[in-house]
């Protein structure tokens, strides 16, 4: 494709984005007040009651929707370039989250969520490495297989497969099977958590640490309660999330020694060399935003500035969700199948429901911050 | 025709993902940059609201006052929600409001025992220019 | 050009089947090989890929794609023999499936017939839907060469 220059590649982003915009515009102005009126089966609101319904969940569905029913598959190209800028959002969102926290609640809660993620991380995979040589997988395979379960789903498997050489066509079904788990997990996780009355500091810490995409425990904690504030669902979640982020290079250093041990090309391998490479440096940002809140730089708790800040927020991530929804093509999770189907939701659902116990039964419902 | 075959696509808007990461950060830095200018210079009132459902109990400022920052504006009786062996224990408490930045009150619109719902108005504030309301 | 297209792809199923049609109605034959360009959308779901695992990743299917052609280049002509045929290698657009292509390049240069495996082992184009789109959408009679007939 030629090069439009920065004017027209701004002019080509402008339908796409202009979908996303309006399409939450309406959700949050026009069908979330009409969903909290109705009357559905005898129940003032029983959409947002009973099933949770949010803008939220609603901005996942809608862009579902646009890319399967509408689109018939696939993103057209007027709306492509638009909705590249997804995940522009979805990380300005993130760094944006770093403002809920002071560097003291980081420090209390972080303590806990490394423990507990460096624990799933690494025991979810060598749950996948054994399974997987039981079922006679691929080295490679597993190798990639190992880090989308471990750690962040997608990401990691992109990550890690290029150091492990695993085959392209391996990597595409890594990731559907990946996806179709975690977008389950993302609808059926608020339903649980409302079920089991977790606070939102054990959802947080459930969602955060048994989610395998990285993405998805973004959305799901805002699903369960769409309120960005310190000591809401997403402020767990995200530290979390953002522990996971950050040991993705430290996950691919070690899958990728265990891939080529014995072998000359691992003497080449350095754990500077990946972190150089593949540190996500927007998690910086995270940290700024943390530091800028500290000092009260951006307004006191409570204050109308932060108000207007946190709703910024949540138009971002509602923009980004809109388009994040509109990459979830379902008839290509549908072809998901053979054994990284089999070994995907095994580790999957283990990791999901150990995190489970271990959240009700260690993790109290009273938070730390 | 052989063998001529373009280049792989486009990363993303960006050139890579490293151009990505900084583009976000710039546009939050641009975000936070607008909002703070926006509540220090340019919003003429800010209506502090009641932070949750509740009952207001007293007000502590008057009308055309001034206010300092840091002190209290009204007090507001929330219930608590406590997690206890399973259970949720609801509190009544009392929370003290203080004012997040200095100025003058204009208008106190809710008076005391009002049953508030949440973000419903309590104060008009005109703040002073250049602090965080 | 009118002519047999045969669609390449890592199982090879097409190419004897291919050449023995092509003998057959004594029309020319070509062999085409797509890269695949559609990762870059079907990666899109992972939000927080920080700096440059995205362009690792990406050099790396390039590379594949790269061997793969060189690869299935070398088996078509081998098989091919001493009947002269053809090579083209194209590209997907980013938003295009792999099988949009080929029809794309079947309607361009006047295909007569389109000889592909099925299922077609080449990118992603079993996660998206293999032959079905090309059967649909094919300007001329499509030969689908399954399993028993490579067998």
């Amino acid at each position: 494709m030629e090069d439009k220059g920065v004017f027209g590649k701004i002019i080509a982003i402008l339908p796409g984005l202009a979908l996303m915009v309006g399409t939450l515009w309406v959700l949050r102005t026009w069908v979330e007040p009409w969903m909290a009126n109705t009357v559905l089966f005898g129940q003032k609101g029983w959409l947002v009651k009973v099933l949770s319904l949010n803008y939220i969940l609603l901005a996942i569905i809608v862009g579902m929707l646009y890319r399967n029913l509408l689109f018939g598959g696939k993103i057209p190209a007027w709306a492509e370039e638009g909705f590249r800028t997804t995940r522009l959002f979805i990380k300005a969102g993130v760094i944006m989250l770093g403002s809920l926290y002071t560097i003291q609640s980081l420090a209390k809660v972080g303590g806990i969520a490394i423990l507990l993620i460096m624990t799933f991380v690494f025991g979810t995979i060598f749950f996948v490495m054994f399974l997987g040589r039981l079922m006679g997988m691929d080295r490679s395979l597993i190798g990639v297989m190992a880090a989308a379960c471990g750690v962040c789903g997608v990401s990691a498997a992109v990550a890690t497969s290029p150091a492990v050489k695993a085959k392209p066509s391996d990597v595409a079904l890594v990731i559907a099977t990946i996806l179709g788990f975690g977008i389950m997990t993302m609808f059926v996780s608020p339903f649980v958590g409302k079920a089991l009355q977790m606070s939102d500091y054990q959802f947080g810490a459930w969602v955060g640490t048994g989610i395998l995409n990285s993405g998805q425990v973004l959305a799901t904690c805002l699903a369960f309660n769409p309120t960005i504030a310190p000591g809401t669902a997403v402020a767990y979640g995200e530290i979390w999330n953002v522990v996971r982020v950050i040991s993705i290079p430290f996950v691919v250093f070690f899958i990728t020694m265990w891939f080529w041990r014995a072998e000359a090309q691992a003497e080449h391998l350095s754990l500077a060399g990946i972190l150089k490479d593949k540190f996500p440096i927007f998690v910086i940002g995270f940290f700024g935003m943390t530091f800028l809140s500290s000092v009260g730089a951006i307004g006191a708790e409570g204050s109308n500035t932060l108000h207007l800040m946190r709703d910024v927020m949540s138009w971002i991530f509602g923009i980004g969700l809109v388009g994040q929804g509109a990459y979830i093509d379902i008839r290509e999770i549908k072809t998901a199948g053979g054994k990284p189907l089999k070994v995907g939701l095994a580790a999957g659902c283990l990791k999901y429901v150990v995190a489970l116990l271990v959240v009700m039964f260690f993790v109290s419902k009273e938070s730390s911050f | 025709m052989a063998g001529e075959v373009k280049k792989s696509g486009k990363m993303t808007v960006f050139r890579t993902d490293r151009h990505e990461d900084v583009a976000a950060m710039v546009l939050v830095g641009c975000l936070v940059v607008i909002v703070l200018c926006y509540m220090a210079f340019i919003v003429p009132t800010v209506t502090v609201g009641a932070p949750m459902d509740g009952k207001l109990v007293a007000v502590a400022v008057t009308e055309s006052g001034m206010v300092k920052k840091g002190e209290p504006l009204y007090s507001f009786e929330v219930k608590e929600k406590k997690w206890s062996q399973g259970k949720v224990e609801e509190k009544l408490v009392v929370r003290e409001i203080k004012s997040a930045a200095g100025g003058k009150v204009l208008k106190i619109v809710a008076k005391p025992g009002d049953e508030l719902k949440k973000g419903k108005p309590i104060v008009v504030l005109e703040h002073e220019k250049g602090t965080l309301p | 050009m009118s002519g047999v297209l045969v669609v390449l792809d890592e199982s090879g199923r097409a190419i004897a089947e291919g050449l023995r049609l092509a003998r057959e109605r004594g029309e020319s034959v070509t062999g085409l090989f797509v890269y695949e360009r559609g990762w870059n959308v079907y990666i899109g779901h992972d939000w927080l890929l920080g700096s440059n695992a995205r362009a690792t990743f990406m050099e790396y299917i390039e590379e594949h794609e790269q061997a793969a052609e060189a690869d299935l280049r070398a088996r078509f002509l081998a098989a091919a023999g001493d009947t002269p045929v053809t090579f083209t290698a194209i590209c997907c657009d980013d938003l295009e499936h792999l099988t949009d292509a080929v029809i794309r390049e079947a309607r361009e240069s006047g295909a007569s017939l389109i000889v592909c495996a099925d299922p077609l082992v080449r990118g992603l184009s079993q996660r998206r839907g293999g032959t079905a789109a090309l059967v649909r959408g094919a300007p001329c009679p499509v030969a689908l060469v399954g399993q028993a007939l490579a067998a």
